[in-house]
């Protein structure tokens, strides 16, 4: 089965820059893709090689399993959706709407009926005739989606397009596009550097870091097993505690010591790069603390000392710190007594299928 | 890369190459001569050729044919007294109606930038194009009917019984030629000033009445430094044409209005020393240029002290 | 009312016992508000002035450029229509202006889009090159004219004059146009591109109907640039008049001046009618395209 974009040993270079560094990607028929990333780690690049305003140094990008890096973009079936949407300001919603169509030279009725139902999907068909400028932010951003969708590309590409709306329409038109997503059966390309969106929206996520992808995989994976400690930093709040990694035979959970020489088993690694001896991180999420007023006797814990307790509604988060001066948060819910105050001693335990260890 | 040998295929491609990978093949890198050939061409031939030429007549030893040996006579007849002092007349003119200029022009900017308000700011940049729209050589001759003989003010000052006779320096005079000029380049003064203006937040005005400061020191700290830029485009733009004006001296200046573009006019057109003529012009340049350059000095003096 | 708004202000500060300048805020406010509408009337003498008494003067029935008011007379415009110079003159400009302007906006036009949508090596060059006939005065483009022409035995007449009107001229179009390319956002370029549009049609569909004010403008620029200008004209335009030639030899023989009155007038008439209305025309257009005016004054 052929992907709706693939990208083989895909490099980008501006002069002595390399932006995208032989990257590899497959994105099959319908899926919710993103590309997660800090800014400047090559995912608006990668965006641009796969619309065609860049053509890639080296490698080959796959549009439909055809040789796609020198075809133009009005001749690609991709479309974009840009973060400042670039509508064109001299015509109304539907004129936009009605542009890619009237490239394709349909006919007017087939246009006409296009156009409206694509205006209907994202609630806008009411403002078929106004001029962008008298749009709201939000409004702007459904006729962008709208322009693009009309076309019925193979691959949506998405270019932050939510960036520069407030949080609460953000949320929105997250859970929005999600559905849209889903209705049209489309594969969405998405870029954005907040993981909390990507994570929301994607079906999977390529976690990129200076122009090389860290990992691809699904949101609970990319969470919960991070291939690299940038990920594991990168996406939600971690501790990360530096271990040695002391037996990896095949079969039995991992075995890994602190520095203060206490050992613990790790269900969870990515173990083709676990290598005893390798100087290693363990990956705890502040969920998956537990806070122990008392050192317990039938599990390894980590002594730390409260510095601080934040009171966040739901939860309480404990920001500790070890005697090596290693920094960790805990989240607690609020119904439990609280294990301690700021200045005392609590033992961290956690849920041992939880814990992931990662190169460092 | 391209099948199809179509030009116009291969012309969009060029298009597009360079414009979103900039110069990757060699091929790309002409495409904006395609475009700049014709323009460039022009200017080359009409504009850089007539001024070369300006400038070998103004090295050659014979006037109108322009085929005799290499010299600085030429230069040496153009710094003759008789013409200096004209040249001096010039430069005084000119700086005199540019201060004047700046001194309208300036709280003019500010106002139709800052103080008259949506309504009012469209209609009066419109009026400042308009005025530049009508016919040059009848807005200076107008003029005669305010600073003439018979005109507006002295018909005024006579009915108040201010004056019993005529006052005689209002008109083919220098007074007569700095009024025109500033009348005349009032336009190309304000807009490049509101221009300027418009690019500072009507907030940092806010801010600064805010922290305390007079309109003297939001002034001084705020907005000339903000507008040092168009202030000082606004003298090159306006300067030069002052500098090198003929229509008004010649139609209200008299004797005392004189300027080198009558002079050079006369070279050319009357006793036909081209060569002279050619020479004077380049001093006439040299000293725009001159100002042009004095003018980016101070500028560059006030942009540091400013900042204290 | 004034006295009662002044003594309020003065009990106000009584009441906070604060020392205050001598004048109340709501009469410096007044003064202040007087001094401006002074100031924009003075303004407004400077600009239209003259040229409104001299409108008035063409009635006069007197010879003499002044007061007192002898009688009204339309004889002027009578001897101003038959005056066959001056309509000669004046077909003449209209004919050079009406050549010149296209060519400036195609020149302008390809030179605005060559500086702004590539780079290139001597990008800055071509740009500073281009923007040279802008600051070197008209006089000495219009004496390197003469000598150029002459040089090369060309005849003087209004092709030459033409030309030199499209070298002075089209600068200004790349200058007004590079500064909208800038402006624009260049996304919209590659929108339309990404939605099926090719080169040619982006132009078309997109960045040429986004220009259209600009180009407006800079034609109208131009045309009266054109029409309008002396100084190259007198140089490079041989033994033909054009209008502003007609009117200086007229002035300079001090012969037929009334005449010259009444002609003024006319064409001055003419010429705020047309801007007027080519302004409504422009405004309507920008507000359609949801663009702001002031930003092509701005540039």
């Amino acid at each position: 089965m052929t992907h709706a974009l693939e990208l083989r040993q895909v490099t980008k270079r501006f002069g002595d820059v390399t932006a995208v560094d032989a990257i590899d990607l497959a994105v099959p028929h319908g899926e919710f893709f993103s590309l997660l990333g800090p800014s400047g780690c090559g995912k608006t690049t990668t965006l641009r090689m796969i619309a065609g305003f860049e053509e890639p140094t080296e490698g080959e990008l796959l549009l439909a399993g055809e040789h796609g890096n020198t075809i133009p973009p009005f001749r690609r079936n991709t479309n974009l959706v840009f973060q400042s949407y670039a509508l064109f300001p001299h015509m109304s919603v539907y004129d936009n709407v009605a542009f890619g169509p009237r490239r394709a030279r349909q006919p007017r009725e087939e246009e006409r009926r296009k156009v409206m139902s694509v205006l209907r999907t994202v609630r806008m068909d009411a403002y078929a005739d106004r001029l962008p400028r008298a749009l709201s932010g939000g409004q702007r951003q459904r006729v962008a989606l709208a322009r693009a969708l009309v076309n019925e590309p193979a691959v949506l590409l998405l270019d932050e397009p939510l960036g520069a709306l407030d949080l609460k329409l953000r949320k929105e038109m997250q859970i929005e596009l999600k559905h849209i997503q889903r209705e049209v059966g489309i594969s969405f390309v998405y870029v954005t550097h907040d993981q909390e969106e990507a994570m929301t929206m994607s079906d999977r996520i390529a976690v990129m870091n200076e122009g090389r992808i860290e990992q691809v995989g699904s949101p609970e994976e990319v969470y919960h097993r991070p291939a690299t400690r940038f990920v594991a930093e990168f996406i939600g709040a971690a501790n990360l505690l530096d271990v040695e990694v002391i037996d990896v035979e095949d079969g039995t959970p991992i075995r890994a010591r602190f520095p203060s020489g206490l050992e613990t088993s790790v269900a969870s690694a990515n173990r083709s790069d676990v290598r005893a001896g390798a100087p290693s991180v363990l990956v705890l999420r502040p969920e998956h603390l537990v806070l122990h007023p008392r050192p317990p006797a039938d599990e390894p814990a980590v002594e730390t000392t409260i510095v601080e307790t934040i009171f966040q509604g739901s939860v309480v988060r404990f920001e500790l710190t070890t005697p090596d001066g290693t920094r960790i948060t805990a989240l607690e819910t609020t119904r439990r007594p609280a294990p301690g105050r700021p200045g005392e001693t609590v033992w961290v335990t956690w849920a041992q299928e939880r814990a992931h260890v990662v190169v460092d | 890369m391209t099948a199809a040998p179509d030009p116009r295929q291969e012309d969009q491609q060029l298009a597009l190459e360079a414009t979103y990978a900039g110069k990757r093949r060699g091929a790309s890198r002409w495409a904006p001569w395609v475009y700049l050939s014709g323009p460039v061409a022009i200017l080359l031939v009409f504009f850089a050729g007539p001024l070369g030429i300006l400038a070998i007549y103004s090295f050659q030893e014979r006037s109108r044919t322009g085929d005799g040996s290499w010299t600085f006579d030429n230069y040496v007849a153009a710094l003759q007294p008789r013409y200096l002092e004209t040249a001096a007349n010039t430069v005084i003119i000119a700086l005199v109606a540019m201060i004047l200029l700046l001194a309208i022009a300036y709280p003019l900017a500010y106002l139709i930038a800052f103080r008259v308000g949506a309504r009012w700011e469209i209609p009066l940049l419109l009026a400042l194009a308009l005025s530049d729209e009508l016919n040059p050589l009848i807005r200076i001759y107008a003029w005669r009917t305010v600073l003439g003989r018979n005109g507006l003010i002295n018909t005024v000052l006579e009915a108040l019984g201010i004056i019993q006779a005529p006052l005689d320096w209002l008109i083919f005079t220098k007074f007569s030629v700095i009024v025109v000029l500033t009348a005349s380049w009032l336009p190309y003064a304000v807009i490049p000033l509101y221009a300027a203006m418009k690019t500072i937040d009507g907030r940092v005005l806010e801010a600064a009445r805010d922290l305390g400061a007079g309109w003297w020191v939001t002034f001084r700290k705020v907005v000339f430094p903000l507008t040092a830029a168009g202030f000082l485009a606004t003298i090159v733009i306006v300067f030069i044409p002052l500098i090198s004006d003929f229509a008004a001296p010649a139609l209200v200046g008299g004797k005392s209005g004189r300027m080198l573009a009558s002079v050079i006019e006369d070279l050319f057109l009357g006793r036909g020393q081209w060569g002279v003529g050619s020479a004077l012009t380049f001093v006439l340049l040299a000293a725009s240029g001159a100002v042009v350059w004095l003018s980016y000095k101070i500028a560059d003096m006030n942009s540091l002290d400013t900042s204290r | 009312m004034v006295d009662s708004r002044r003594s309020t202000t003065i009990r106000e500060r009584s009441a906070r016992t604060a020392p205050g300048p001598a004048l109340t805020i709501a009469t410096r406010r007044r003064l202040t508000a007087a001094m401006q509408i002074a100031f924009m009337t003075f303004v407004a003498f400077v600009l239209f002035g003259p040229v409104v008494i001299l409108a008035v003067f063409s009635f006069n029935d007197s010879i003499i450029l002044g007061f007192p008011f002898k009688g009204l007379t339309v004889s002027w415009y009578a001897e101003a229509w038959a005056e066959p110079d001056l309509w000669s003159s004046l077909a003449a400009s209209l004919k050079v202006a009406l050549v010149v302007t296209p060519l400036c906006l195609l020149l302008g036009i390809a030179s605005a889009f060559a500086l702004t949508r590539f780079r290139f090596r001597f990008r800055g060059a071509a740009g500073g090159f281009i923007a040279l006939p802008l600051i070197i005065p008209w006089l000495i483009i219009g004496v390197g004219g003469l000598l150029f022409f002459s040089s090369t035995g060309a005849q003087l007449d209004l092709v030459t004059v033409g030309i030199m009107h499209v070298v002075i001229a089209f600068p200004l179009v790349t200058a007004l146009l590079s500064a909208q390319l800038f402006r624009l956002d260049p996304h919209l370029h590659e929108a339309a591109l990404d939605l099926g549009a090719n080169e040619r049609t982006t132009l078309r569909l997109v960045i040429l109907p986004l220009l259209l004010p600009t180009l407006a403008a800079s034609a109208i620029f131009v045309f009266s640039w054109s029409f309008n200008n002396f100084i190259v004209s007198f140089f490079t335009a041989g033994f033909e008049n054009t209008f502003p030639i007609w009117v200086f030899s007229t002035l300079r023989r001090a012969r037929d001046l009334p005449m010259v009155n009444a002609i003024s007038t006319l064409i001055s008439t003419a010429q705020v009618a047309f801007v007027i209305v080519a302004w409504q025309l422009l405004r309507r257009a920008m507000e359609r395209r949801g663009q702001d005016i002031r930003d092509i004054v701005a540039g």
